[in-house]
């Protein structure tokens, strides 16, 4: 794959983080901001600062994840660096995760009419959620692992150097060379 | 990379769980959440298995491994100043990355076993090539040797 197949990729790859980490959460958080059920009220932003707290790091750490991404997309198939940026990218996500959480996103007011206010916490499944961005992390730990075997041991070949020496025999055999 | 996929999946899968438990609690009278409010007790046996799992993972990662990296993180109270930290980390990246493209083994890797069967496909083409053209000349001396 050559540097502009590499970069359409890494475009390709920002644009879904920025859509995962930025655009649907976003959206997402202003649609819900004060949703009523007919009865039961969700009152998700009473506090100001919560909800200028975490749209703050929905876009600073949504932009740090969109540059993970297209750095991921660039890097080459079967590279070290590809396996190196997607540990970054994972934890990336669960520093997002983590921020969200403690910014007070994980917990739900919700009033019910004629019973009063309940609050809904999912920090049960945050941890769950870090869970596996763990699992994930060590899957892509071991898969960095192997990419670094398979190079060594000589199962993956370097393109590059293939694609140098075929140009080397085809001067030797008097040719122009691959262009 | 490929068994990153399985866990993807039961990502995907735990997500859809999850969404059903939220469906369960926000019940509305609706007849699709009806339909499935039967369903929940087995989904939510499903879900207390993976939790088992993952939750303590989680409480690891989290004490380990994230809140020490936060603390060092700059937040909201910051300013502008925070945000560009973030934008400036965010140029860095893009620049490293579009560098080392440049530079740096752009085309990637391929498997060993790859190059070999491709090699070995193009010289069975060329050999079937110069048989046809045999052939072909075969041909031709049997012609050639109709009209003598």
């Amino acid at each position: 794959m050559g540097v502009g197949k590499n970069l359409l990729m890494g475009i390709i790859y920002a644009s879904i983080a920025a859509v995962i980490y930025i655009i649907l959460p976003w959206t997402g958080i202003q649609a819900v901001k004060n949703l009523d059920l007919g009865g039961i009220t969700i009152n998700y932003f009473r506090e100001g600062s919560y909800l200028n707290k975490i749209l703050f790091y929905i876009e600073a750490l949504g932009i740090v994840q969109v540059g993970l991404g297209f750095a991921k997309g660039t890097s080459p198939g079967n590279s070290k660096r590809k396996a190196i940026f997607s540990i970054a990218q994972i934890f990336g996500s669960g520093i997002y995760m983590y921020i969200i959480k403690f910014s007070g996103l994980s917990r739900i007011p919700i009033s019910i009419e004629n019973f009063g206010e309940i609050t809904v916490t999912f920090d049960a499944l945050m941890y769950m959620g870090f869970g596996i961005v763990l699992m994930n992390m060590l899957l892509s730990i071991f898969d960095l692992i192997i990419v670094i075997y398979r190079q060594k041991t000589g199962f993956y070949i370097d393109k590059d150097k293939l694609v140098k020496q075929e140009r080397i025999s085809s001067i030797a055999n008097g040719g122009r060379g691959v262009q | 990379m490929r068994t990153q996929l399985h866990v993807k999946y039961a990502a995907i899968a735990i997500g859809m769980v999850i969404t059903y438990q939220f469906l369960s609690i926000a019940q509305t009278g609706d007849p699709i959440i009806d339909t499935l409010s039967p369903i929940m007790s087995y989904l939510d046996e499903f879900l207390k298995f993976f939790a088992q799992i993952l939750i303590p993972l989680g409480r690891i990662v989290t004490e380990a491994l994230i809140g020490p990296t936060i603390e060092y993180l700059p937040g909201e109270e910051a300013g502008s100043m925070g945000f560009a930290t973030y934008f400036i980390i965010f140029a860095m990246i893009i620049v490293a990355s579009i560098y080392l493209n440049m530079i740096w083994k752009p085309r990637g890797w391929v498997k060993k076993e790859d190059i070999e069967s491709k090699s070995e496909d193009s010289t069975t083409s060329k050999a079937g090539v110069s048989t046809s053209n045999d052939s072909d000349t075969g041909s031709t001396r049997q012609e050639d040797s109709m009209f003598e």
